[in-house]
């Protein structure tokens, strides 16, 4: 039907299509992320300015420095897209990390111990959803109810002490071990932001959670139960607040009664800082991930140049700030 | 166009970055003594410059920050270059200092740990890259330190109430009196060794020495000055009060003034005020004869000391004391002005 020439002709246009496609696929993967440019400068900046940056084990040390955070932040993105925000995690860290320390301590095995703990941190997703759907009650007054509550737990569960659990072999293994040459904690890390990524944007629920931050009312109307999928934003946020614990007493060798504090501010602010909308409706699980990796890189690359700790959290604000204001000044470019 | 602006914007923080970390280097190269050009961290490897890594626990008590600035001093006398972190109170923070320090391959940690626990899985790491570890008034319930310096609290509270005994059988003329004793947070080893070593002396030595009232204010002026505000109210004869630390003592001073309670030193009424540590408020309320004593801990001697363990174990290769008590001394209006005090040494930010 067509003679050589034509075909080849066609096909060499094809081929340049298809590289000018890939190129730009990676320049609108670019562009619509424009956090992860931030974060790439970061890291180009880092890497330049001092030579264990971009080591192995510093990238390692840095994903593992994110593993808790990370696992905090996936929940607070769900919460985040309901509209919803989940002042109390920081607290359901340290209470369940405290409840499995205290447990192993006296002698329970480290799977009721754990199990114990993960039900802690589920409680208190349930306790906060039943106030938020039954009583209409704004999330923030009751998760922040849940933060002072929580911590005081810990404090009377522990009378204030740390409890020393790092001779434990399993957390041992949770704390130090690797698989194929990862801490065993990234890989954790890893499968909840595959999960909860996968779970956001191909399930009906995932759909859901978005249906509801954009337009609740509109939501209700369409048939979703608002209350239950509510419900369920709260209680994944605070199970995986209370894997966190589990996380924090494996990284810590021992619960302790200040653990987690701030964790709260800084989940949100790497929500944000991804592009998940405070006001619902928008945001993903990639973004969040960006956003752990953002703050962190600035915390290992901080101290890798040794910069004064005074002046450590007026950079951290002032990027916190810059890199919401890129995701601001985006957004209002497409709406 | 708002393309453009973002992705600007995504520059500018790379920039200002960079020249908060230009400025910042410039600082430490007059602090540490190397060139002020010297803006790769690698530079003093090269040179054989021994790297110091000092974690700080928490830098808003002036106590931590004379630990800083000891071990800052002995660097600087020693020549060796030194890098610094602030947990801020944050036991899991301070664990990722030292794995960024770790990382940045220095050759000695200075810690201050925030949790005797949980410090350990980060000393445990450092074991484990062969980077000898000393620690500065907190110890580490495990792993292997190269030494540990701290003060005897045991012995500050004996001689706390030694002071107090000396001073009621002046009064008095024998050992007698009602004492109130403000103890710091509870939990801490520093309230429960304190404590510990004060009533085993008032029991052993003083039996006719009455604590009227024994109650926690957690080192914290505030706290203590509400407390002692209900001891006085309970109270009608109070002769001396202990605080664990200086910031109790304070706010007693202040309950006493508020409560219409103060009398001069020489009164036969004066209530006698004795703490523990040695800081900048308590060391000018002993000027203005508000507060009688405090026994002074030497924060910023442990910092000099440690940086010269670094030395005798790193470069003479000698074997270093695994404990150390450093000094410590009672400070009242007699010696006061002629003691070398880490109070005034200490260099105001």
């Amino acid at each position: 039907m067509s003679d050589q020439g034509a075909s080849l002709h066609e096909s060499s246009v094809e081929a340049v299509k298809r590289k000018a496609e890939q190129k730009s696929s990676v320049l609108l993967l670019l562009l619509k992320n424009k956090v992860l440019v931030a974060l790439l400068l970061l890291c180009l900046f880092f890497s330049t300015a001092t030579e264990q940056f971009l080591r192995i084990d510093n990238i390692l040390n840095i994903f593992l420095q994110s593993a808790i955070m990370g696992v905090v932040a996936i929940g607070m993105t769900y919460v985040i897209i309901t509209a919803g925000i989940d002042l109390g995690v920081g607290s359901v860290v340290a209470v369940s990390g405290m409840f499995i320390a205290g447990m192993v301590q006296s002698g329970m095995p480290l799977i009721v111990a754990v199990l114990v703990g993960l039900l802690a941190g589920t409680l208190s997703g349930m306790i906060n959803g039943f106030f938020i759907t039954r009583c209409n009650m704004a999330p923030f007054i009751v998760t922040l109810g849940m933060m002072a509550a929580a911590r005081s737990v810990t404090l009377v569960y522990s009378d204030a002490q740390t409890i020393s659990v790092y001779k434990d072999p399993t957390l041992q293994f949770l704390r130090m071990g690797q698989i194929a040459g990862i801490p065993v904690m990234i890989l954790i890390t890893v499968v909840m932001f595959l999960a909860a990524h996968y779970v956001l944007s191909n399930t009906v629920f995932g759909r859901h959670v978005y249906a509801i931050g954009s337009n609740k009312k509109a939501a209700e109307l369409s048939g979703i139960n608002v209350k239950r999928v509510q419900m369920m934003v709260y209680v994944i946020a605070g199970t995986l607040a209370g894997l966190g614990g589990l996380m924090m007493t494996a990284r810590l060798g021992s619960g302790t009664p200040l653990a987690g504090s701030n964790l709260e501010l800084m989940a949100i602010a790497a929500v944000v800082i991804g592009g998940t909308s405070l006001s619902g409706g928008r945001g993903t699980i990639f973004g969040t991930l960006v956003g752990v990796l953002l703050i962190n890189v600035l915390n290992t690359g901080m101290n890798l140049m040794n910069i004064s700790s005074h002046y450590q959290g007026l950079i951290m604000g002032i990027v916190i700030i810059f890199a919401a204001l890129i995701d601001s000044v985006s957004n209002k470019k497409a709406g | 166009m708002k393309k453009i602006i973002s992705l600007l914007t995504a520059f500018a923080l790379v920039g200002l970055l960079a020249a908060c970390s230009s400025g910042q280097s410039t600082e430490t190269g007059g602090t540490s003594g190397s060139a002020p050009s010297d803006n790769n961290a690698s530079a003093g490897a090269e040179t054989g410059k021994l790297k110091i890594g000092m974690s700080n626990s928490i830098l808003s008590i002036d106590f931590f920050v004379a630990l800083k600035q000891g071990v800052e001093q002995g660097a600087e006398k020693n020549g060796f270059e030194l890098i610094h972190t602030n947990a801020n109170g944050d036991a899991a923070k301070q664990v990722s200092d030292i794995e960024d320090m770790i990382q940045k391959g220095v050759n000695v940690i200075i810690v201050n740990p925030q949790d005797v626990d949980a410090i350990v899985p980060a000393i445990e790491k450092a074991n484990q890259a062969g980077i000898p570890v000393i620690a500065l008034d907190r110890g580490a319930s495990a792993g292997t330190l190269l030494s540990f310096l701290e003060t005897d609290n045991v012995e500050m509270g004996r001689k706390a109430a030694d002071y107090i005994a000396e001073k009621l059988k002046e009064r008095h003329g024998d050992y007698v009196g009602n004492v109130v004793e403000l103890q710091g947070l509870l939990g801490s080893t520093a309230a429960r060794d304190r404590g510990k070593g004060f009533n085993e002396q008032i029991e052993q030595k003083y039996p006719n020495i009455k604590i009227i009232a024994r109650q926690a204010a957690d080192f914290n002026q505030e706290k203590a000055l509400n407390v002692m505000t209900n001891i006085l109210q309970a109270n009608p004869q109070i002769d001396a009060v202990f605080g664990h630390n200086d910031d109790n003592t304070v706010g007693a001073a202040n309950a006493i003034d508020q409560a219409g309670r103060f009398k001069p030193l020489e009164d036969k009424e004066h209530i006698i005020i004795i703490g523990i540590d040695g800081t900048r408020q308590a060391v000018q309320a002993i000027k203005d004869g508000r507060i009688d004593a405090t026994i002074s801990q030497v924060p910023i001697e442990m910092g000099e000391m440690a940086v010269d363990y670094v030395k005798q174990a790193l470069i003479d290769k000698k074997q270093v004391e695994a404990h150390t008590y450093t000094r410590n001394f009672l400070v009242t209006k007699e010696n006061v002005d002629t003691e070398k005090l880490w109070a005034t040494e200490l260099k105001s930010n």
